[in-house]
């Protein structure tokens, strides 16, 4: 990132105090930064600033009346990874492949293991609590937990996680564009590309949303697995070496 | 460049002012004030006056980049080095204008080779054109069309991400795809492994969806019952 303000900061919660300094993306704090980049993108492809103006003062009379959200924090954004490992880590699953309840505590194969695996600094009860608000878990009378949902979708309380993961997909991809249109080096090119038809045949769209969903979830658990047998298991180390990386995907569909 | 909006509504950069609109939307919904807004914006204005326009490509030219995809990626155009091979514009398969065939079915191989010869990513010598593959770092004009297709996949997310969100409103709307995957402990030292790893498994990931979504185009167009589809692989860093 090399335009607008450097305005990283850490949460200071008792849990991220313990942890390294994490550069992480969560959109809602480093807004005027994506949105200066976004403007930045639009200058550049010949939009004038009267242009600016005008649409800006469109947009925000048409959103005048928008209510706000309760924004979750950006460790709470951390937990839909529990639901990701649930439904594919072996130890999660039944013979039938399906993810199991689970009891809340236990060395092994439990909701509190599941935790550590995938969130490891998060407290499994704090994360049985957010889940369970969302209704995305629920607990049965035996005390097992099981699984409702398979992600956070935009529906009630959801809808404020959802615009904090919208948030921070837009700041990763601007921040990506901006990178690639601003480096003078090779090296530094990060990956941004699509595959697109223009000639789709529409009856056709639940068939491509049923192999896009395939497909993605494949290419995302091989990163998922990729990137978790390289993260940095103790939080001693430099800070300088803990990064924050990943890769996005995203379906669209327009006339 | 004229950015006057066209009978669709369109400019040569799409909807910018709908995409622009649904941030706003999705920063008040996050609880930034329309003051907020109004004064970074007013602040960052203040700092671009010396921004220089790029040429984007034009909206209908925005499907070139897919014939060097196929050039790149399909046995027949390449050398017995796996190298994009040089083509004839015409005459006996494959040629120039046999691969804008298979690629873009219907666009102008003349047309084709105009545009790309514009932003230099090939080159015709005497009837025969080449990839440039050393000038595919974006560079001067190229940076044109990166920006092009950067504002194309900017409206494609935020719509797409505006979709899902209203759809939690209407039961008959439904979601599309939107997903991460990400660590935030990453071994700084593995950075670029990931980088090869992801531009790898992104090409595999694409080029499957680039050949499903080309066996499922038709062919002869009705405007009744097309549109565009399609997914967008995007990196993530954090600094």
């Amino acid at each position: 990132m090399k335009g607008g303000p450097r305005t990283r900061e850490t949460t200071q919660t008792a849990a991220a105090c313990r942890r390294p300094l994490v550069k992480r993306i969560d959109g809602a704090r480093h807004w005027p930064r994506t949105l200066d980049q976004l403007v930045w993108l639009l200058l550049r492809a010949g939009v004038t600033t009267d242009q600016l103006t005008q649409a800006l003062g469109a947009s925000l009379r048409r959103h005048r009346k928008t209510r706000a959200l309760a924004m979750p924090s950006p460790e709470v954004m951390e937990y839909g990874r529990v639901l990701t490992y649930w439904q594919h880590e072996p130890a999660y699953l039944d013979e039938r492949g399906r993810p199991r309840s689970l009891s809340p505590k236990g060395r092994s194969a439990s909701f509190a293991s599941l935790v550590r695996q995938s969130v490891p600094n998060a407290h499994a009860s704090e994360v049985l609590a957010v889940l369970l608000r969302h209704g995305l878990v629920s607990i049965a009378r035996t005390g097992r937990v099981r699984l409702l949902a398979a992600a956070f979708l935009p529906r009630r309380k959801q809808r404020a996680q959802f615009i904090a993961y919208t948030l921070s997909s837009l700041e990763a991809i601007i921040d990506t564009c901006y990178t690639n249109l601003t480096t003078r080096d090779p090296k530094n090119l990060i990956t941004q590309r699509t595959a697109l038809a223009e000639r789709f045949d529409m009856t056709r769209i639940p068939e491509y949303n049923a192999f896009l969903r395939d497909s993605a979830e494949a290419f995302l658990v091989k990163h998922d697995a990729w990137l978790k047998r390289r993260e940095i298991k103790h939080t001693t180390g430099p800070r300088s070496r803990i990064g924050y990386v990943g890769v996005g995907i995203f379906g669209f569909k327009g006339r | 460049m004229s950015m006057a909006p066209n009978a669709m509504g369109t400019t040569e950069i799409g909807h910018w002012q709908r995409t622009l609109s649904r941030h706003i939307w999705f920063l008040r919904s996050a609880g930034i004030t329309s003051e907020q807004i109004e004064r970074e914006i007013a602040r960052y204005l203040g700092q671009c006056v010396d921004i220089r326009e790029l040429p984007v490509l034009a909206a209908e030219e925005r499907i070139y980049p897919r014939i060097l995809a196929h050039w790149q990626h399909e046995s027949t155009y390449l050398d017995h080095r796996g190298q994009p091979r040089a083509l004839r514009f015409e005459g006996h398969s494959p040629t120039f204008r046999s691969l804008v065939r298979a690629a873009v079915p219907g666009e102008d191989a003349s047309k084709a080779l105009g545009t790309l010869k514009r932003y230099r990513l090939v080159t015709s010598t005497r009837g025969v054109v080449r990839l440039r593959a050393d000038e595919l770092f974006p560079r001067g004009v190229q940076r044109g069309l990166l920006l092009g297709t950067t504002l194309a996949s900017l409206e494609a997310l935020t719509d797409t991400c505006y979709v899902n969100l209203r759809a939690g409103q209407s039961v008959r709307a439904r979601s599309r795809l939107q997903r991460k995957a990400e660590t935030e402990y990453c071994d700084r030292r593995h950075l670029r492994a990931y980088e090869e790893f992801l531009n790898e498994s992104a090409q595999v990931f694409l080029a499957m969806h680039e050949s499903w979504l080309k066996r499922h185009e038709v062919k002869r167009v009705d405007p009744r019952r097309i549109c565009r589809v399609g997914v967008g692989v995007f990196a993530i860093r954090g600094h």
